[in-house]
């Protein structure tokens, strides 16, 4: 890859190349700090009434971080834009990797959708406050959807400086929230959601795990860009890790701060009775900030939940159109806009999908906070605990088969420990669904959600035989993403790239 | 024409000279337009492994000369995706400037409140429209088409392009069966450009 300066082509492509910095805000604007903390933790508490998220956020990072060195070494040798199924093809095997993009393509559909919700119920809210008019969610929530659609297909991104303004913004303010948190303690500045006892609670575990894990959707973003970054060695393992510890502090020092302000007894209490308009912090900020403070966090949380719900939306599009190209989603799908370049059969799918959950919702009356955003959104976050369970696995399977000159702790302990820790967290997970979603066991939805995953899997496994006996060249591709597809241009022997 | 020069015309609209295709696709689709040129005049060579360079005296065109320079230049094989990269970058203004003293197009300048908006637009509308109106026709009489005629459809196709002109009654069997006929590299470059322009799509940036 390295040339000498003296190429003009080299120093013409560099120039146009990626460094951490940008890489890693990538990462974190589809985060939005306050949407996580404000939207995800407080629904977390309010649902599962345990006070010890703080905890699990640590938690959740240490493992995230052991998993980050594995994945990041695949990217060093596997350059893909979808990197969990295209890891877990390469580790697991094709079924298993057809069956992984199945799981991510509902996941981060549900992620997407969930957000019409928090958008809608925080929007309304917002509305009510600033000027006294109510408005229903799901009006806000069609409105989003519509200039979603509109922008989706007109391939319009919010612009990466304007998203950067407004992340430092978030990040800004949220700080500015911290310090009038523990400044002003309701019961002195206590650690008890750091203590043990308030988060190993039997049947509520594995929901605090998912919901963390939810929280840090997102860190997983880097190595999608191992092909534009300028140094594909450090760019992205500095990115990744930048990007994750970044969250861990901001997230787990926010949390932590919020239980002080309420004092670590009420913080499920308070959350249950702000969960409808998510708008705990800013009325907790506002106490002692003043509105103008409050307010310009409720917005910003607003603002944020759009640009997360454009920014899955075209994720999930350009997902969609890589597998649909590489053959294994139907070929309609791959459809592409001349004139916007935007992935125009998978945008409408997305948008088709939004569309039939908001008005689902609203035709049934159902919670825009605790049934869609946290419901669906959990679901997603689900999904992605166990695409990071599978490709914890998959890492320390492609190595065994050949060390890459990879390191015994980036290819064996690293992802062990994390392959176990996660594995672990997806059984927790299952076990206490009912209690996440604050159903009980009793409710069904409490086995369809997650089962949802299981139905794809299967669905995934056995398209992926019926494709290795009927299309033999394209199941050998699966994996490749855009590189693996043929089409009709493609000479008789596709040309060799080097990976 | 130049088979750049014509691809060009073909995508851009006929009376207001505005693009067709999304800028990454016009960059890629006008570069590989550009390789082909060096390749019908058996300079270059794309393959799998990259882009060889024949050192022989420049063409006499000197866009094509400034092209076969630059891959002279390199001291290392590039693969196809980087010159198609590299050379989409300028290659919309370096044909623009080629077609304009040619007397194809015109450059336009339109006053607007702050800045001067400069546009290339066609002479003639019958003249941009004859490329794409020509490849359409022989595409539907099923005529005999000439070597260029086969690399405008593959880059048409590659880009995009024959979807917006609702070809695709062309795309699959018949399609294949046109670009079949074309030399390796060029097949190559054509097959290129499609990955590249598809790459575009699924990537944020």
């Amino acid at each position: 890859m390295s040339a000498p300066p003296s190429s003009a082509l080299s120093s013409a492509l560099a120039a146009d190349r990626l460094g951490s910095a940008s890489v890693a805000s990538f990462a974190l604007t589809a985060a939005a700090p306050l949407m996580v903390i404000g939207g995800v933790i407080v629904a977390g508490w309010a649902n599962v009434q345990v006070i010890g998220f703080p905890l699990g956020i640590l938690l959740i990072g240490a493992a995230l971080a052991l998993f980050t060195f594995g994945y990041v070494a695949m990217s060093r040798h596997i350059r893909n834009a979808g990197a969990f199924y295209s890891y877990i093809s390469q580790g697991l095997g094709r079924p298993a990797g057809v069956a992984a993009a199945l799981s991510a393509v509902l996941g981060y559909n549900l992620l997407q959708v969930g957000l019409y919700g928090i958008f809608g119920a925080a929007g309304s809210g917002l509305l009510a406050v600033m000027f006294n008019v109510e408005v229903a969610w799901w009006i806000l929530a069609l409105v989003a959807w519509l200039a979603v659609t509109v922008l989706g297909l007109s391939r319009v991104e919010i612009n990466s400086k304007l998203l950067l303004v407004v992340l430092v913004a978030e990040l800004a303010i949220v700080l500015l929230y911290d310090v009038v948190f523990l400044a002003n303690p309701a019961d002195g500045v206590s650690f008890a959601a750091f203590a043990p006892d308030n988060l190993f609670i039997g049947g509520a575990l594995g929901a605090v795990l998912t919901v963390t894990v939810t929280a840090f959707v997102g860190f997983e973003a880097p190595p999608v860009f191992a092909e534009e970054s300028r140094d594909s060695r450090k760019t992205i393992a500095l990115a990744s890790f930048g990007g994750l510890g970044v969250m861990v502090f901001v997230y787990a020092l926010t949390a932590w701060a919020l239980t002080v302000a309420t004092g670590p007894d009420n913080i499920v209490a308070q959350s249950q009775e702000h969960a409808a308009q998510a708008d705990l912090m800013f009325v907790l900020a506002g106490e002692h900030l003043g509105s103008f403070f409050a307010d310009a966090g409720n917005v910003l949380l607003v603002t944020s939940a759009f640009a997360a719900m454009l920014s899955y939306h075209n994720t999930v599009a350009r997902y969609t159109f890589s597998l649909a190209r590489e053959g294994v989603l139907p070929r309609s799908l791959a459809r592409t806009g001349a004139r916007s370049g935007a992935p125009v059969g998978a945008s409408i799918l997305q948008s088709v999908i939004g569309l039939a959950v908001i008005l689902v919702y609203a035709i049934f009356q159902l919670d825009p906070f605790t049934h869609l955003f946290f419901w669906l959104g959990m679901t997603g976050g689900f999904g992605v605990l166990l695409l990071l369970a599978g490709t914890s696995v998959a890492v320390v399977l492609y190595f065994a088969k050949d060390k890459r000159g990879e390191s015994l702790w980036t290819r064996v302990i690293a992802p062990v420990v994390s392959a176990l820790f996660l594995i672990w967290a997806v059984q927790q997970t299952v076990r206490d669904y009912g209690t996440m979603l604050g159903t009980g066991d009793d409710h069904a939805a409490r086995w369809i959600l997650p089962g949802l995953y299981l139905l794809v899997a299967v669905i995934g496994v056995v398209w992926a035989l019926v494709l290795r006996s009927t299309k033999p060249a394209l199941y050998a591709a699966i994996g490749k993403g855009v590189e693996g597809g043929k089409t009709e241009v493609a000479p008789a022997e596709a040309p060799k790239v080097g990976v | 024409m130049p088979i750049a020069d014509e691809f060009y015309l073909m995508t851009h609209d006929d009376v207001s000279g505005d693009s067709r295709l999304h800028a990454k696709a016009v960059g890629f689709g006008l570069a590989a337009a550009l390789l082909a040129e060096l390749c019908m005049l058996d300079l270059v060579r794309p393959a799998a492994e990259g882009v060889a360079v024949r050192n022989a005296p420049p063409p006499p065109d000197a866009l094509a000369a400034r092209v076969h320079g630059q891959l002279l230049a390199e001291p290392q094989l590039h693969p196809v995706r980087d010159w198609l990269t590299f050379l989409g970058l300028s290659a919309e203004s370096d044909i623009a400037v080629r077609m304009t003293a040619a007397g194809a197009l015109q450059l336009v300048e339109t006053r607007r409140l702050l800045s001067v908006q400069r546009r290339y637009m066609p002479v003639s509308v019958n003249d941009a429209a004859w490329p794409t109106a020509r490849l359409i026709g022989r595409l539907r009489r099923q005529e005999e088409m000439s070597v260029e005629d086969r690399i405008l459809a593959g880059l048409a196709f590659a880009t995009g392009l024959s979807t917006t002109f609702a070809w695709d009654d062309v795309r699959g069997r018949k399609l294949s069966s046109i670009i079949a006929v074309l030399d390796e590299p060029v097949r190559v470059l054509i097959a290129e450009t499609e990955l590249a322009v598809s790459k575009a799509v699924a990537k944020l940036t």
